[in-house]
């Protein structure tokens, strides 16, 4: 049997495609991770990834590689120590240059998946996107429905017109 | 309907992770208005902690049913921390004065749900008997209370419970207000901090507790150890109780002469995580009653400030404290500790030995001594070198810079420079705030010579007019100053990750005491919001190399960006 280092797993998508990959990058998801531990013999039978069709599981592989070796996160990150700052890094900035649809698509996959840190990384760019921008133009942005009425905007505007300036 | 490339819809629970990394209210404002599903998502995170102060539209004059205070406002469910400031400068005695804001605070309790905040800061208002009444029956999971003087004998009601259930009973945090108007006020508190068996921290401030009232100040004076005894002493018959939950300390301008060595009575000095004294009166006999009890028990203290307010003192008492123990991770410390004899008073690093290498904040801070009384400043020429290679888990570090002109010397500014750059070596720094920087005095601003305002008023114009050349002045003098601190920064930081090779990420750098240098005023250590705050901005050149810029931001903007920064927190007093 081969060492741990070396095994494969093999990943299907919704789209029904076969992709094989290195049991360390795969197990960045802890989905995959448990799936994993629960079936027993890896790289034999197939793990269906249901949600995550192949353009975006391979996406997603692709920042599991580059992650790889990163330490496996601490249980209390959640926690206190949660780091509102959006600085990213530079490789992960550079991943996350795609198209807005791809973005959400990584970011529901991470979500699902269960990889925190690409999760984190996704709404990240999606909160340094929104920043000082009007609602016209973030709805613009993520093309998103207006679905008040004039009115039910005018209502929100008032009561929350406290929060002026800060 | 959706178009065909709409992005995919992204669930509440995600929405809200996203709205966790815009935490400015002024964006979270801006969501609540995109669609339905962003509101929803940003509602709760915008309320969660509400501030009106005066910068607020229509505070302190609320309407019921308008506003804020709309009937249909589902974001009232969500608050849980709510500050309330006055808009008068400073307490003004008479209640009348505070009407507004008195209303205001009980329209707001009463709209608000029962039972949901734990967080209240009214510290700048003094509260009347129905504003207090309604604040402790309609919340009682109150885990911090700050409050204004309490203006009105309600220790009796306080005492007999008629709020209903025990409203101090989760209390964890409490701070005295600066001004105590009579003896029953601190009576008051007396109680609420014998119904709160779980406050862990305590802030006293009693600037103005003798001067405002003869009789409290004659009677302060009659038993030093009123303040101690009120405050710590629990009501459980004769015998004495430690106070075991006690973890934080904030003492500022109290005096200790007398009672100092009465404290271990109250509460177990070794088991305090935080002490913070300011401009107290007899701090050596309390340092020493400290020092005493270090040298002998297991002491857990891991945050210290010291303050000498107007005193001037380099002394062999604070040098033996901080010798007495090791592990600070938090250290404040005015420069007036090191007196302001030029040379012979140069902070040597000695007495923080057994502390170096836990801290985690480092702040040399100015003690509001006259800016030409300290040259020097007590910074040893390799002071930053040392900080450097011995604190490598500093986070955030506050020096003050010596005072240089940006013009004058460039030697000198070459100087400090390399000395800073040393500190960009420091893997762990997030925040580095400059306090009294630069000194502009020989900086050569414009101002209106006498004779273009003879020949304005010649040409008969108003005096508002010069008023507003005036204003127009100083903003040009004020932007010069930020374009000299620009140029500085642009000569410092790309060196600073080009030459040192280095591979952690910049701190944000702060620059603060601009224009007049107004740091050095009783302000102390509040931000100017005119302070100017770089973040490194990593872009790459036409190589593809890796550059590190630096990037202008408001003081508000580096809050959010840095939110766990308390050096730039800092507020006064």
């Amino acid at each position: 049997m081969a060492s741990e280092a070396e095994q494969t797993v093999k990943l299907v998508s919704s789209d029904n495609v076969e992709i094989v990959t290195e049991r360390k990058v795969a197990e960045r998801s802890m989905l995959i991770k448990n799936m994993i531990e629960d079936l027993g013999a890896p790289g034999e039978e197939p793990i269906p990834i249901m949600n995550v069709s192949e353009a975006v599981l391979r996406k997603v592989l692709e920042w599991c590689t580059h992650h790889k070796n990163d330490p496996a996160p601490s249980q209390d990150d959640d926690a206190d120590s949660r780091k509102k700052t959006t600085d990213i890094e530079d490789w992960d900035q550079k991943f996350m240059q795609v198209d807005q649809e791809m973005l959400f698509e990584i970011i529901l996959a991470a979500n699902y998946m269960d990889i925190k840190a690409l999760l984190d990384v996704g709404c990240k760019t999606v909160a340094n996107m929104i920043k000082g921008k009007s609602p016209e133009e973030i709805r613009k942005t993520f093309n998103i429905q207006n679905d008040f009425t004039p009115e039910e905007e005018d209502q929100i505007r008032r009561e929350n017109e406290w929060a002026e300036d800060r | 309907m959706d178009s065909p490339n709409a992005a995919p819809h992204l669930p509440l629970e995600l929405l809200c992770r996203i709205v966790g990394y815009t935490p400015r209210p002024s964006d979270l404002k801006l969501l609540c208005l995109v669609s339905r599903d962003f509101r929803d998502a940003a509602t709760p995170a915008l309320y969660r902690n509400v501030v009106l102060d005066e910068k607020t539209p229509r505070w302190p004059r609320l309407r019921l049913g308008r506003g804020l205070l709309s009937f249909a406002n589902a974001g009232l469910a969500h608050v849980r921390e709510l500050t309330c400031q006055s808009s008068q400068q400073g307490y003004v005695k008479l209640l009348k004065n505070h009407k507004d804001e008195l209303q205001s605070i009980q329209m707001l309790l009463q709209f608000l749900p029962r039972h949901q905040l734990a967080q209240i800061d009214f510290s700048t208002i003094p509260l009347d008997a129905v504003t207090i009444a309604t604040l402790f029956a309609q919340q009682n999971m109150l885990q911090s209370l700050a409050l204004g003087p309490i203006a009105t004998g309600l220790n009796q009601h306080l005492q007999l419970n008629v709020f209903g259930p025990n409203p101090f009973n989760r209390l964890r945090d409490l701070h005295l207000p600066s001004h105590l108007w009579s003896r029953s006020d601190l009576d008051a508190y007396s109680v609420i901090m014998n119904k709160a068996p779980q406050v862990s921290r305590l802030s006293v401030h009693s600037s103005h507790l003798v001067e405002v009232n003869r009789q409290l100040s004659q009677s302060v004076r009659a038993d030093e150890n009123l303040i101690f005894s009120k405050l710590f002493a629990r009501d459980k018959g004769d015998l004495l109780q430690h106070r075991n939950n006690l973890r934080s300390l904030h003492l500022d301008r109290v005096d200790v002469s007398v009672g100092a060595h009465l404290l271990p009575q109250y509460f177990d000095l070794c088991k305090l995580h935080e002490f913070h004294l300011s401009a107290c009166t007899g701090w050596s006999s309390l340092l020493k009653v400290f020092t005493a009890c270090f040298i002998e028990s297991n002491y857990s203290l891991r945050s210290f400030c010291l303050d000498l307010g107007s005193e001037t003192k380099k002394d062999a008492v604070i040098e033996k404290f901080l010798s007495s123990f090791g592990g600070l991770e938090t250290l404040r410390y005015s420069d007036r500790c090191f007196g302001y004899e030029p040379r012979e008073s140069l902070l040597d690093l000695q007495c923080l030995d057994g502390h170096l290498s836990s801290l985690k904040q480092l702040a040399i801070v100015p003690g509001g001594g006259r800016i030409d009384a300290s040259p020097e400043v007590g910074l040893a020429d390799d002071f930053f070198e040392k900080i450097s290679t011995r604190c490598t888990n500093l986070r955030q570090l506050g020096v003050i810079m010596p005072f240089t002109s940006t013009t004058g010397n460039h030697e000198d500014n070459k100087r400090y420079a390399r000395s800073l750059l040393e500190l960009f070596k420091l893997r762990n720094l997030r925040v580095l705030r400059i306090f009294n920087w630069p000194d502009t005095s020989t900086l050569s601003t414009p101002t209106l010579s006498d004779h273009l305002l003879d020949q304005i008023a010649d040409d008969g114009l108003a005096g508002e007019l010069i008023s507003d050349l005036d204003d127009q002045m100083e903003e040009l003098r004020c932007s010069m100053v930020l374009q000299q601190i620009d140029i500085f920064v642009a000569a410092l930081l790309p060196p600073a990750f080009g030459e040192l090779q280095l591979t952690h990420d910049s701190p944000l750098v702060c620059f603060d005491g601009l224009g007049d240098n107004r740091v050095y005023d009783d302000a102390g250590l509040v931000i100017s919001p005119e302070a100017a705050c770089y973040v490194p901005v990593r872009q790459s050149d036409i190589f593809g190399r890796a550059r590190l810029m630096a990037r202008r931001v408001s003081v508000m903007e580096a809050k959010y960006l840095e939110p766990e920064n308390e050096i730039l927190q800092w507020l006064a007093g």
